[in-house]
């Protein structure tokens, strides 16, 4: 009874926030809980790469070995593409119309010239090849062991899609195996999440007490902007979704609130993989198979709130710096921004390297990129996993089979437990 | 037939014996043949990995899938954390009577601190929770490239977990796959195990011509007292085997002298899981799937051997500063080696992070255990070894499901039974 209490997503939540209170008014106590927070997590962690593999290659495999999922790949990919322009458009708008950079207080600018000049040395500007270099499973075994998730799922999705045309006797058989392996991948993580609760107190206790707030100041108009562009990106998807996605009414949009909550709370959109999956099969009747291959994709590969922070970023710094950008130089920053931010791996500092050539497409200087990215990771971040979940389900929405298997269904109550997902015929 | 023989324990023994005298005698022919023993050690490391965790996902995989074996679970459990009581207590009623450490000559002493001017400095110390966040998977693949041992166990146990309790069409196939995968890297194990008298000739040759033996005498009571206290453990546990008629007589242990000698000899228990499980399923009529579940565990987690070690040593450090230990702190040193020691990943002077909260927690300084344990690993570490196997031996022998009749099953008619 106290577990399952203890997974309902108002406990979670209420749990989170009086965390992240004790942290901010207790720093000891906050810097004694965070350990457990991590070690939490490390264990959440167990499931979040086999579960994700052992989906999509026996959602891919599966997908492709039935006739009828088979057709709805080419509209996964035209909805995947159109959806790319989203973000991009948004994020150019706020910053034109908000110039988060523009006008800051001479205070402002010297606490970010006193970060910038104690800051970690930046790291070298990769290019397009480098990151397409690195995002090439070239070897798998090292990618698993360094989670360079990209190269994971296209290892995954080549895997898949070569299961799913292989013709010899026990390919049905081995895609079995590779379903029954994330259904036990599966049953480890609901385990885990049980203590999310516990978890997240401890976590954000650990946070709030060790957060940087000396910038915060100077960034408070980056952060509205970012907030604001995310709000509109949110609201038009769950329009998208309702207009197209064949989900009935507004309400039945609450149905992924829980993985929404756990991503942005936990400040991490892998978490939310498996409580996605489940809400697209046992909410929305999403086909088992092609919720598990384009889901996890989706979670790599839309990372929409990404693409917003960093063509944000890249105005902010254009304001701060006095750099008018003309229209052409807009365009590249939008396309820039797109292809750059879309499967970007890593958060905070690790995201410069990727971020170094988008500005330095538009002639911004690079030294305080770094800086801001550091300083507001733990602010950005949970609206940038929150996005990306929710992107990665409208792109499900949006490109699943037309014929539904049952007729759309009334939502639910909720169900506190999230391994409640029922097998499909 | 060469290679029937080669097999043969006595043989095994012998040209262990061999070779270390040969490299006390000829140092530079043991340097010349060290290498070649590293190079088997490391083909006879090929499959140990794989093998355990295959045989640990099969084998509770199909526990879980077995009404019977299913309910001997909660057995183990309750037998696993009785037993972890026993090397500590033995421990410390050693360390009492022996004293080791509280007589030390001047001579012995100065070699003692001229070690430790000498000695690389020590690891930083690592609390509970980082030992904690350690050995949890959150990367498997990392884990694996690692050789994190006992982070590799614990997923491969909740992998085994979940596969016994999922509900899909092809769970049953997906566990039979694992256990076939368990069955090829056995014969991997066993092909190149043919070679072991000759590897560990090498290996023993080396060992004696590189072993540091200036601080040998100055340590002579604490390896003492550590030899009587892991004899004192065997012959507990052969008791508690005997009375509870888990085995016909002292005799029938014979059975495990395969794997016994082999992790003695090659200071490794891993090396045994696989000679180990055949003893129990083919000598003492163990199912397989409880060998296979159980015993790789074991091996991880019943590590009774770094218990005593860890007690001991503190022991033997603490009387050569002169502290005299209350009741209160003799209690907090069970404690803490009993969670320090028994799935502890490492030997000699790697386990000198594990070891230091030890010495924290009753007041010992830590400087001198990481030189004790350098010098004494090579002659420690054998029987270490030898009893972490024998103590997963025990776990399986004692929980397991007794026989159907309730009787013992002798050698030759388990093997029967186990080929029928």
């Amino acid at each position: 009874l106290i577990l399952s209490k203890l997974a309902d997503p108002k406990v979670i939540f209420v749990s989170a926030i009086l965390g992240g209170v004790l942290g901010a008014l207790v720093p000891t106590a906050g810097l004694i809980l965070k350990p457990f927070g991590e070690l939490y997590f490390a264990a959440l962690s167990i499931s979040i790469v086999p579960l994700m593999m052992t989906a999509l290659v026996s959602g891919v495999g599966r997908m492709l070995r039935k006739p009828s999922l088979r057709e709805t790949f080419p509209r996964f990919a035209i909805v995947y593409l159109v959806t790319l322009l989203v973000p991009g458009v948004i994020a150019v708008v706020t910053g034109l119309l908000l110039e988060p950079g523009a006008n800051l207080s001479s205070d402002a600018l010297a606490s970010l010239g006193q970060k910038l000049s104690g800051s970690a040395t930046n790291q070298p500007a990769s290019g397009l090849s480098d990151f397409l270099i690195a995002i090439i499973p070239s070897n798998i075994f090292q990618d698993l062991s360094a989670e360079n998730f990209a190269a994971i799922v296209i290892f995954s999705l080549l895997l898949g899609i070569g299961l799913g045309v292989a013709e010899t006797p026990a390919t049905d058989q081995t895609l079995n195996v590779m379903h029954s392996l994330y259904v036990a991948f599966s049953r480890i993580f609901e385990w885990v999440i049980k203590g999310l609760g516990i978890g997240l107190f401890c976590l954000l206790a650990g946070v709030t007490a060790t957060v940087d707030l000396t910038l915060f100041e100077a960034l408070i108009s980056f952060i509205g902007a970012f907030y604001v562009a995310g709000i509109i990106l949110f609201a038009i998807y769950a329009f998208l979704i309702l207009y197209f996605g064949r989900v009935g009414g507004l309400r039945s949009l609450f149905e992924v609130r829980q993985p929404l909550t756990v991503s942005f709370l936990a400040n991490n959109p892998f978490i939310a993989v498996r409580p996605a999956i489940d809400s697209l099969v046992n909410r929305f009747h999403v086909q088992d198979d092609e919720a598990d291959a384009v889901l996890p994709f989706g979670i790599i590969a839309s990372q929409h709130g990404q693409i917003i922070n960093f063509i944000l970023l890249t105005m902010f710094l254009a304001n701060v710096y006095g750099i008018h950008l003309s229209a052409g130089e807009i365009a590249t920053l939008a396309i820039g921004g797109t292809i750059g931010g879309v499967a970007v791996v890593g958060d905070g500092p690790s995201l410069a390297p990727a971020l170094a050539p988008i500005l330095g497409s538009v002639g911004v200087p690079s030294d305080l990129g770094v800086v801001v990215l550091a300083a507001t990771e733990q602010i950005v971040g949970p609206m940038v996993s929150l996005l990306t979940v929710f992107s990665a389900v409208t792109l499900v929405l949006l490109g699943r089979g037309a014929r539904a298997t049952r007729p759309t269904p009334k939502p639910s109550k909720p169900d506190p437990q999230t391994g409640a997902r029922k097998e499909l015929a | 037939l060469t290679f029937s023989r080669l097999t043969d324990p006595k043989v095994i023994f012998v040209s262990t014996i061999a070779g270390g005298i040969l490299g006390w005698l000829v140092p530079s022919a043991g340097l010349i043949l060290k290498p070649f023993g590293d190079l088997y050690i490391a083909a006879l490391s090929i499959s140990i990995v794989p093998l355990m965790m295959t045989a640990l996902i099969s084998g509770v995989g199909r526990m879980l899938r077995n009404p019977t074996l299913r309910n001997s679970f909660p057995r183990f459990a309750v037998v696993y954390v009785a037993t972890l009581l026993v090397p500590a207590v033995i421990a410390v009623v050693v360390g009492l009577l022996l004293a080791p450490g509280a007589d030390l000559g001047a001579d012995a002493i100065a070699k003692l601190g001229r070690q430790l001017s000498t000695s690389a400095s020590p690891q930083s110390t690592a609390g509970l929770l980082d030992f904690l966040i350690a050995i949890i998977p959150s990367n498997i693949f990392r884990a694996l490239s690692a050789q994190n041992f006992a982070a590799i166990v614990i997923f491969s146990l909740l992998l085994g977990i979940g596969l016994g309790m999922a509900d899909t069409a092809a769970t049953d196939d997906t566990l039979n796959v694992m256990h076939s995968l368990y069955v090829a890297f056995s014969r991997i194990f066993e092909w190149i195990m043919k070679g072991l008298a000759v590897g560990l000739f090498c290996l023993v040759a080396g060992v004696t011509a590189t072993v540091d033996t200036t601080l040998f005498t100055s340590l002579i009571g604490f390896i003492g007292a550590y030899y009587c206290a892991g004899i004192a453990l065997l012959a507990v546990y052969t008791l508690l085997l005997v009375s509870l008629r888990r085995i016909k007589g002292v005799r029938s242990l014979g059975g495990l002298r395969g794997p016994l000698t082999i992790s003695f000899l090659a200071n490794n228990p891993f090396i045994a899981i696989r000679p180990a499980i055949e003893s129990l399923v083919n000598r003492f009529g163990v199912q397989d799937d409880e060998a296979n579940a159980v015993l790789p565990f074991g091996i991880i987690a019943s590590q009774h051997g770094q218990i005593i070690k860890f007690i001991l040593l503190t022991m033997f450090l603490a009387n050569v500063y002169g502290i005299h230990f209350s009741a209160t702190q003799v209690t907090t040193l069970i404690i803490g080696s009993i969670i320090g020691g028994t799935a502890v990943v490492g030997g000699g002077a790697a386990l000198a992070p594990a070891l230091a909260p030890i010495l924290g927690s009753v007041g010992v300084p830590g400087d001198l255990g990481l030189v004790v344990l350098t010098a004494t690993d090579q002659i420690i570490g054998p029987m270490v070894s030898l009893m972490t196997v024998f103590s997963a031996v025990t776990l399986v022998l004692v929980g397991r499901a007794a026989p159907a009749s309730g009787r013992i099953v002798e050698p030759t008619e388990a093997r029967s039974e186990a080929k029928s």
